[in-house]
């Protein structure tokens, strides 16, 4: 499975790596949403995991941005604020999120 | 309603110009009496009278007044003027001018607020108008006379009674700006907590996100290491999962201040209320001090309907209050009863009790027993307000020295199995019987 993760906080983005390398998943981490646009163009990912807020562009915009770019991509918003459980399509996970359950809800 | 019997401060310059009004008045009629008089019979006991009634009025409204109350002067000034004036009467042969100091009297005397005023101008009415009747006085001037008396009577008492009753009601309306004045720098007090909570509460909730993965890997990555240095078996079996424990607990704590300061909505849910009596009671232990005890007995195992947060919230705060009402040597008891379409959780303690006054305002917002900063008076509040919206009804019974009981009745939801709850210490159970 190839995972997009999107967040700018480091520590978060190492954690969240590290999950889905040791499951044997092709990985690539950006800490912006226009990184990840970017990168949409040599990567085509199975799953995106993006942070909700980020400077410039926000995890819900960037999520549209993709579902347009690849439609067959899980979305997976993670936030530690919780307005809705959808995203237009994106699954709502909130912080601190439980690994094993992300892991499930990707694979 | 009854009249007040004390006129309101601000009344008091109003009532200050009606009674010397009435003095120039009185002495013009007494003066416009005498000239008429003049050179007839009878002009000394005109004078004697005018005297009379001048020295009498002044006596009863400073001396009388003092020894004996408003009422009783009031009847001593209606028996004094119906007697001086009768005499006026008779000796004008009851002339016009003799006439008009009946509706005097009466407007001027028994002004509100005073007690009992009908009664006292009927009988000066009556009075007045048998001794004219039988002293030469005309049927017709009476019933006139009459007339006007209760007439302008009527419109000065109506008047005064308007401007008390507007003056009230200002004072009312004052009272109740203030309270919500008060309200509304609390409530923006709340608030600004809630920002500050909510920003703090993110701020830790991003790196807690990552120590809680981070923890949990290494945990992991050690229980899965076969050969382990004997300095990290403690890590594998003690530290790290009392760490992850340490972890989980400050999640909550800032999963709990999100939902605080920026009150998310929640659907309601079908919940075990003796779960978050334990876990209620759980926390109210970090709370006991040494020789004080909490029992709580075997609970009935019965599904309620609402938010499980705010009814562990509810508990706590019962328990909390009663724990802190308690001396060095008292105890708290936490009982649940099922009776069918209602679950009943009562917290009962021996510590010091409420008087009547303060159990009446215990739930009001901003009332506290406590000593200004220990506290807002909002927990007992929004106790009330969230076993309101639960459907439920919270009671409480106490005695001063004696202690405090409150009774939480919500609905339970019907059919839920009935099956016994180990209270959170076995040794803690109360020989209560519970279905």
């Amino acid at each position: 499975m190839r995972v997009l993760l999107v967040d700018d906080e480091p520590g978060i983005l190492r954690a969240l790596e590290r999950l889905f390398r040791r499951r044997g998943h092709e990985v690539r981490t950006t800490d912006s949403a226009r990184g990840a646009i970017g990168l949409l163009d040599e990567f085509t990912p199975d799953v995106v995991i993006s942070d909700f807020r980020m400077d410039g562009m926000n995890g819900a915009e960037l999520l549209q941005v993709v579902a347009a770019r690849t439609p067959g991509a899980r979305r997976i918003l993670l936030s530690g604020f919780a307005d809705t459980d959808q995203f237009g399509g994106a699954v709502f996970v909130r912080k601190p999120y439980d690994p094993q359950a992300l892991l499930r809800l990707c694979e | 309603m009854m009249e007040p019997t004390v006129l309101p401060e601000k009344l008091l310059p109003l009532a200050k110009r009606l009674a010397i009004t009435a003095q120039v008045t009185g002495t013009t009629l007494h003066v416009c009496l005498i000239v008429s008089r003049w050179g007839q019979p009878g002009l000394w006991i005109l004078f004697a009278m005018f005297g009379a009634a001048a020295v009498g009025n002044l006596v009863i409204a400073t001396v009388v007044i003092r020894r004996v109350g408003h009422d009783r002067a009031e009847d001593a000034r209606a028996v004094f003027n119906v007697c001086v004036h009768g005499v006026i009467g008779v000796v004008c042969g009851w002339s016009l001018l003799a006439w008009l100091f009946v509706p005097f009297v009466i407007s001027v005397t028994n002004i509100p607020p005073v007690d009992h005023r009908w009664i006292r101008i009927t009988a000066m009415l009556v009075a007045l108008n048998a001794l004219a009747l039988v002293t030469g006085g005309h049927l017709a001037d009476a019933v006139v006379m009459t007339s006007i008396s209760v007439f302008v009577h009527v419109v000065i008492a109506a008047y005064l009674s308007l401007a008390d009753n507007l003056l009230r009601e200002s004072v009312r309306m004052m009272q109740e700006l203030q309270v919500a004045q008060q309200l509304a720098i609390a409530h923006e007090k709340l608030a600004s907590i809630g920002q500050l909570a909510a920003g703090v509460a993110h701020e830790i909730n991003n790196p807690m996100c990552f120590i809680t993965a981070n923890v949990g890997d290494l945990l992991e990555e050690l229980r899965a290491t076969a050969a382990l240095p004997p300095g990290l078996v403690e890590y594998r079996d003690a530290i790290l999962p009392e760490t992850v424990d340490g972890i989980a607990r400050v999640n909550t704590i800032v999963d709990d201040l999100r939902r605080f300061a920026r009150a998310e909505p929640e659907p309601f849910v079908e919940f075990e209320l003796s779960r978050e009596v334990t876990t209620a009671v759980r926390m109210a232990r970090t709370q006991l001090r040494a020789g004080q005890e909490l029992h709580v007995a075997p609970m009935a195992a019965v599904r309620v309907r609402g938010l499980p947060r705010q009814m562990g919230q509810v508990i706590l705060n019962l328990l909390v209050n009663a724990l802190q009402s308690l001396d060095d040597q008292g105890e708290v008891w936490v009982e649940m009863a099922d009776h069918g379409d209602l679950v009943e959780v009562s917290v009962t303690d021996n510590g010091a009790g409420m008087t009547r006054e303060t159990m009446e305002k215990l739930f009001r917002p901003f009332f506290t027993t406590k000593p200004p900063g220990k506290g807002l008076g909002l927990g007992l509040a929004v106790v009330h307000g969230i076993v309101t919206s639960h459907g439920g009804r919270i009671e409480v019974e106490s005695s001063v020295g004696r202690g405090s009981r409150f009774r939480l009745r919500l609905p339970r939801v019907p059919g839920a199995a009935v099956t016994a709850v180990e209270p959170v210490l076995p040794g803690d159970a109360l020989a209560v019987a519970t279905r």
